[in-house]
């Protein structure tokens, strides 16, 4: 059985945004803090738990459609105005050359895209900070109470298929396969967007100005069966975005109890017309 | 018993939201809703910042399976050689012209667009130069948001492997920062439509 719960972003960032601040967990990892039910409506409110509120972050993001590979980006932030961290992933070096300076946030970012950063997805890293580098080390030592403790797994990209369609429509019971990862234990989101602006039917458009999304977080298995219920408040023939995506994220915290996380973020995106 | 976190240590976020995702049974999930982040962090800045669409003297023939043989250019003033100044303002209004829109996505920004979602069709114009591929667009001023950009080309014999008229679509979708430029360097494919 599918199982989906909703999560409060905010929620969770307060948590989990300074080490300086401890908090408690059982010997299962559970974190005891209340959760504030409440909506991921879209893969910018998965973003948004992954852009926890550190000393320094880099985040790895890719998008895939049906008819293309992958593109790569890459976002580095450091708290002040100086140059965004540096990643490098084993001897892969990933420079980050634009700058912007946020005196509302008072951090510096960057970002660039990549040809190709595939070895961040699918890998478990040690990371480390230090020479204004964030540095992930993957062939992480399991077996090593401390590479254990402190590596982080980021998913596997992900590829997305869409089968039992009706004359190339998605209807109810329709079913997205996708290349299940065993290793992911965040679960996969899935954002179904309607944008007026998309809609190749006047009708739809008129009849339904407004944008709409909503997401499910289910099991990484590899497949979900779209309901009826996941359709109903979409207009019929309106033609619809999905993402699949999933995500991983890690915080290392230095001497100087400053913290630094990585993030990858991995996203599918296929349009389809949708009949109920 | 319990632990504690300590200093020196990756803290491994995924049993957080690994428990937050998959604990909790149910079948189905919300109903859809328009975009609405309920606990916005602050009252939300925002900022005008330039959207350059092929920037890094990307050449537009060069994107995806298009179609070669023509060029640089679609034939027609096209938002591609940035003589198409301003899009149709649907997809099916003008189908012979390249239509673009953007949507803008920030749901932690509070009073931002429609529920944190802000959308336009392209205008070139209103950065002060009708012939170029840039117009200006509205941002927040910090934290993260997403731009997605999706580009019709004019039905027309222009995309790769056909004579036939068709109207490819592609995509440019990324979360930033703070930033005070966006420039588009890469085009990914997404789906080509009969017309």
């Amino acid at each position: 059985m599918k199982k989906i719960f909703y999560i409060s972003v905010l929620s969770i960032l307060s948590i989990v945004s300074c080490s300086d601040e401890v908090t408690e967990t059982t010997d299962e990892g559970i974190a005891t803090n209340e959760v504030i039910e409440n909506n991921v409506t879209s893969i910018e409110d998965y973003f948004d738990f992954l852009t926890t509120d550190t000393d320094g972050t880099v985040v790895v993001q890719s998008i895939s459609t049906a008819l293309s590979g992958e593109a790569y980006k890459a976002i580095s932030s450091i708290k002040g105005d100086k140059t965004p961290l540096t990643l490098k992933v084993d001897e892969k070096t990933v420079s980050f050359t634009n700058r912007d300076f946020s005196s509302v946030a008072n951090k510096s970012y960057s970002n660039v895209s990549v040809d190709n950063l595939a070895e961040v997805f699918g890998s478990t890293f040690k990371v480390e900070f230090g020479d204004d580098q964030l540095s992930a080390k993957s062939n992480v030592d399991k077996s090593s109470d401390e590479d254990s403790t402190e590596s982080v797994y980021i998913p596997g990209l992900v590829n997305a298929e869409f089968t039992g369609l009706e004359d190339g429509k998605i209807i109810a019971n329709s079913l997205i396969n996708w290349n299940a990862d065993d290793q992911n234990t965040n679960g996969v989101v899935i954002s179904i967007e309607y944008s007026p602006l998309s809609q190749p039917l006047q009708s739809v458009l008129t009849q339904n100005p407004a944008p709409l999304m909503q997401a499910i977080t289910t099991e990484d298995d590899g497949s979900y069966t779209i309901s009826t219920k996941d359709l109903a408040d979409f207009p019929q023939n309106a033609l619809l975005t999905f993402y699949v995506a999933r995500a991983g994220y890690g915080i290392s915290t230095n001497d100087a109890g400053e913290d630094y996380s990585l993030a990858g973020l991995t996203v599918n995106r296929t349009d389809f017309t949708i009949s109920k | 018993m319990k632990s504690k976190f300590k200093k020196n240590r990756v803290i491994i976020l995924i049993p957080f939201l690994g428990m937050l995702l998959m604990s909790a049974g149910g079948g189905g999930k919300s109903g859809g809703k328009e975009p609405n982040f309920e606990t916005p962090v602050s009252t939300c800045e925002t900022k005008i910042i330039p959207l350059n669409l092929f920037y890094g003297n990307i050449d537009p023939s060069a994107i995806q399976d298009r179609n070669q043989a023509w060029g640089s250019f679609a034939p027609v003033g096209n938002i591609l050689n940035g003589l198409q100044a301003v899009s149709p303002t649907s997809l099916y209004s003008d189908i012979d012209k390249s239509y673009l829109h953007i949507t803008i996505t920030a749901t932690n920004c509070a009073g931002y667009g429609n529920g944190g979602t802000l959308m336009m069709t392209w205008d070139s114009t209103n950065d002060g130069n009708n012939n170029d591929s840039a117009m200006n667009i509205e941002v927040p001023a910090s934290g993260s948001f997403t731009v997605t950009i999706d580009l019709h080309e004019g039905c027309g014999p222009w995309y790769n492997g056909s004579n036939s008229y068709k109207r490819a679509m592609w995509v440019n979708q990324a979360t930033y920062y703070s930033s005070s430029v966006i420039n588009i360097t890469n085009w990914s494919l997404n789906r080509v439509d009969a017309c």
